[in-house]
């Protein structure tokens, strides 16, 4: 079995989504799996549905002459150069051995990923909505669009990251803490580099992901270019979509994001949670302070909270799993403390979300720690 | 045969791809049209959505909004052609009342048809649907 290879270096921002958004549309099952791996020239790129000035500090991009652009698919807002490998999967309608599930489909396109990091020798495993970790640091950042042709696979990981840069052109959750928001986003994150312990290059980056989806699906890479059909396609995408002011600042939908902060003291400690929350849904739960327990307890119930209805009943059923899955780890903290920080900061959020009072707090609206 | 009921009720129609749904509120003169069982089992719980506004005019396949769940995001695909009438703005405003109600309030939009007993003919019942489904989203997973 063969599937086609595209692979580009230092592409334009808009050049880039389209072409991805490009071969979806046009996928069919005579051309069959296409994988590109690339890399983009400097820029920002948000989720399909945030709003640019919750997430980007767009003043910031415009002196360093950084571009921003919209992604077709959703999730956080990251940044992406010649240090980030984008991974592009396009996999036309029906065929078989992908899930018609999108909630197995993320899973399965993540295996090549997965493969060529354990070739390099780190253990990534698939984690909460849409993530690849390395214990409980992030090591790629993942999303699904489906469009009339097929479903796009896309991925962003790190051969390396500068967190410093990351803070400056992003609005993280931690921009107001200066000194300890670098902290807490460094302990959430990784990259190969710093995995591996020792540089490598971005070349080498592309073999092994080639390598690692050849493996793990038994299938041969074969390169080409895109035919006319496609660079059609992805032309016009470019100059009604991706080029545009109307797609990368218009309006996006009615639901924004909001931010809520709770601290709590316990007998353990003090815990400080950063709730995000899309209406009627918790996008994501940060939880620092200076209490004491593992790395996987915290990272087990952030990861457990991405994405999760907020009603308060499966709130709390939901932290009482991952407390129980990790119980001995909660030093002097109680089931009831991090179930009260929470929510507190769920129902905090309700009276965060205004565009004249952005990212008050520890406010993360939304950016993913790619 | 099993009891697909719940799944997918049997008085309305679907589209084969996107597994829309299509009730005839012929009183009205209008479809309404929603998301049914089978997507939501592959999307997880809906966060943000769009609908075309009142007045659009749309054929068969035409975008007539996009979402973001928790496992994708993608274009919602017109199953019929015809001008939108209404949009609930319900649940643009809370898109989670369609993985709450969504063969009730969770409806989308509201459509005039153009070519109803043409385009019907290419939808799907309850049953013929079931049958085309993939195994995996026949019922509830355990996977989320």
């Amino acid at each position: 079995m063969k599937w086609r290879l595209l692979v580009d270096g230092a592409v334009d921002h808009g050049q880039g989504l389209s072409v991805d958004d490009g071969l979806t549309q046009s996928a069919t099952q005579r051309k069959g799996v296409t994988l590109r791996l690339y890399t983009y020239r400097p820029c920002v790129l948000v989720g399909r549905f945030q709003h640019v000035a919750d997430e980007v500090n767009i003043e910031r991009c415009n002196e360093i002459q950084i571009p921003i652009n919209r992604r077709p698919t959703g999730g956080g807002s990251i940044i992406m150069g010649p240090d980030q490998l984008g991974i592009a999967l396009v996999i036309p309608q029906g065929i078989e051995r992908f899930s018609a599930n999108s909630s197995k489909l993320m899973s399965e396109c993540a295996q090549g990923i997965i493969k060529a990091l354990q070739i390099l020798g780190i253990h990534a495993e698939f984690h909460g909505k849409n993530d690849l970790v390395v214990g409980r640091r992030k090591i790629a950042g993942l999303g699904l669009y489906h469009a009339s042709g097929g479903t796009l696979f896309h991925a962003s990981l790190l051969l390396d990251i500068d967190v410093q840069y990351m803070i400056e052109v992003l609005r993280t959750p931690f921009e107001k803490l200066v000194d300890k928001g670098f902290e807490i986003i460094s302990e959430r994150i990784s990259s190969v580099c710093l995995e591996i312990g020792s540089a490598l290059s971005m070349p080498d980056l592309v073999n092994m992901v080639k390598a690692g989806y050849e493996e793990e699906f038994s299938i041969m890479l074969e390169s080409t270019t895109m035919d006319a059909e496609e660079r059609t396609i992805t032309e016009q995408l470019y100059k009604e979509r991706y080029s545009t002011n109307q797609w990368v600042f218009g309006e996006t939908s009615r639901v924004r994001d909001s931010v809520g902060c709770n601290r709590v003291h316990t007998a353990g400690g003090t815990l400080d949670v950063r709730a995000i929350v899309a209406g009627q849904m918790v996008k994501s739960v940060f939880l620092n302070g200076d209490f004491i327990t593992s790395d996987n307890a915290i990272s087990d119930l952030e990861g457990s909270l991405r994405w999760h209805a907020r009603d308060s009943d499966v709130v709390f059923n939901t932290i009482h799993k991952s407390f129980e899955r990790n119980c001995e780890a909660w030093n002097q903290v109680s089931v009831m403390d991090i179930a009260n920080a929470v929510m507190g900061a769920i129902d905090q959020s309700d009276f965060g979300a205004t565009e004249e009072s952005p990212s008050t707090c520890f406010a993360h609206r939304g950016v993913e720690i790619v | 045969m099993p009891d697909h009921s719940t799944w997918l009720p049997s008085d309305r129609v679907y589209d084969g791809k996107s597994y829309l749904w299509i009730k005839d509120d012929s009183e009205n003169g209008r479809l309404l049209i929603g998301i049914g069982l089978p997507t939501i089992e592959s999307l997880g719980e809906l966060a943000y959505l769009t609908i075309s506004d009142p007045g659009t005019q749309v054929k068969r396949g035409d975008s007539i909004g996009s979402m973001e769940a928790a496992k994708m995001t993608g274009e919602i695909v017109s199953p019929v052609s015809g001008t939108i009438v209404e949009r609930n703005d319900a649940v643009l405003e809370d898109p989670r009342k369609i993985n709450i109600d969504p063969y009730g309030k969770g409806w989308l939009l509201a459509i005039v048809p153009d070519s109803w007993n043409l385009e019907k003919e290419e939808l799907h019942d309850a049953s013929s649907l079931f049958e085309l489904l993939p195994d995996d989203l026949r019922g509830p997973q355990t996977v989320h």
